[in-house]
């Protein structure tokens, strides 16, 4: 393990870094996600403190990815952020289906006009009873 | 009504509107031409017809649309003699600041946001790194650069997370070598900015539909 192998490790490790950290930031940015959200809440000005709580979110959960260290936090802790990665991966299929634009699609083919509430509800259930399906019945994955 | 400004030249009194895009207003004001649009002309005339009121105090909706036609008979009713040019056709999107902020839900609505955004990023990222099985790669590839086994690349892995802060700095885009508040937008505001006038649009379009 001399000084030139470090150094090409070193180099190549810190452009892969690169790639995938601009890869996975501008996969959220181009969703729209962080838009919707500020409109929601109508918190406009915080948007540079957003952008650094992605980049914050994303280093620490790196690292913890690749050196595993351990938190003493109760169950309850575990719903709460439970909950917040599936609005999250919620937002990110919704944002999905939005950019693929499966929703006017359906309104355009089958001539619905008033019911696009229940087709979203119903998209919405589908996906919460498949996630539910998926994790609780174990044969589904083996 | 108009005054004589010079009686030697015989031109119409002439006015130039470029209407603002989008105008944020109190409640209790009255809305004039002149918070609406930039005018352009004689000094006299442009004192007159910028008080001309447009609206005035009870708004029904929070953010609506006035359009230019409105204006341009506000103004004749008045003036029939000036000669109106508008240099653009947008209508123009009026929102109505009412209420004060509450601060603490602004707050608690910032750190949901905010604990949204983190747990969410490290979701992604970590289901990135699963599905690429990102700490098998790095374990062969440091096997075949040094020869050694081991199961914590250190190498490798402190230089590649640094890498990824590195990568989303620069995306954003927070480095100016020059100058402090430079020009450059980073791509976050870009986005904002453009989801928001899409929103604009859709309710200017939407003014315009009649529906029979």
């Amino acid at each position: 393990m001399n000084f030139w192998d470090g150094l090409i490790l070193i180099s190549i490790s810190l452009a892969g870094g690169i790639g995938v950290g601009t890869a996975v930031v501008s996969f959220v940015i181009v969703l729209d996600i962080v838009p919707r959200l500020v409109q929601l809440t109508k918190t406009h000005d915080y948007s540079t403190l957003y952008e650094i709580i992605l980049m914050f979110g994303v280093l620490v959960f790196t690292v913890s990815y690749l050196f595993p260290f351990k938190l003493p936090l109760s169950n309850l802790t575990a719903i709460a952020i439970g909950l917040l990665m599936g609005i999250f991966i919620g937002m990110l299929a919704a944002a999905l289906e939005e950019v693929l634009n499966v929703i006017p699609i359906i309104k355009e083919r089958l001539n619905i006009d008033k019911g696009i509430f229940y087709i979203i509800m119903a998209l919405s259930l589908g996906k919460i009873f498949g996630s539910l399906m998926y994790w609780i019945y174990p044969s589904i994955y083996h | 009504m108009i005054m004589e400004v010079c009686p030697m030249k015989n031109y119409y009194h002439e006015i130039y509107l470029q209407p603002k895009e989008k105008v944020y207003i109190d409640p209790n004001a009255p809305l004039t031409v002149e918070d609406m649009c930039e005018i352009s002309g004689e000094d006299q005339i442009v004192n007159q017809i910028k008080s001309i009121e447009v609206f005035r105090k009870p708004y029904v909706k929070p953010i609506f649309v006035v359009p230019l036609l409105q204006i341009i008979k506000n103004i004749k009713n008045r003036y029939p003699d000036v000669k109106i040019n508008i240099l653009s056709e947008r209508d123009i999107l009026i929102e109505v600041n009412n209420g004060a902020k509450n601060k603490f839900f602004y707050f608690l609505k910032m750190i949901f946001v905010c604990l949204l955004l983190f747990i969410g990023a490290g979701t992604a990222i970590m289901n990135f790194h699963a599905d690429v099985n990102m700490d098998t790669v790095q374990k062969n590839f440091y096997e075949f650069i040094t020869g050694e086994k081991t199961d914590h690349p250190l190498w490798i892995s402190i230089p590649y997370s640094i890498g990824i802060g590195i990568g989303m700095f620069v995306f954003f885009n927070h480095i100016s070598l020059k100058d402090k508040k430079s020009n450059n937008p980073s791509p976050l505001d870009i986005e904002l900015n453009s989801y928001q006038t899409t929103i604009d649009d859709y309710i200017r379009s939407k003014s315009k539909e009649s529906k029979n």
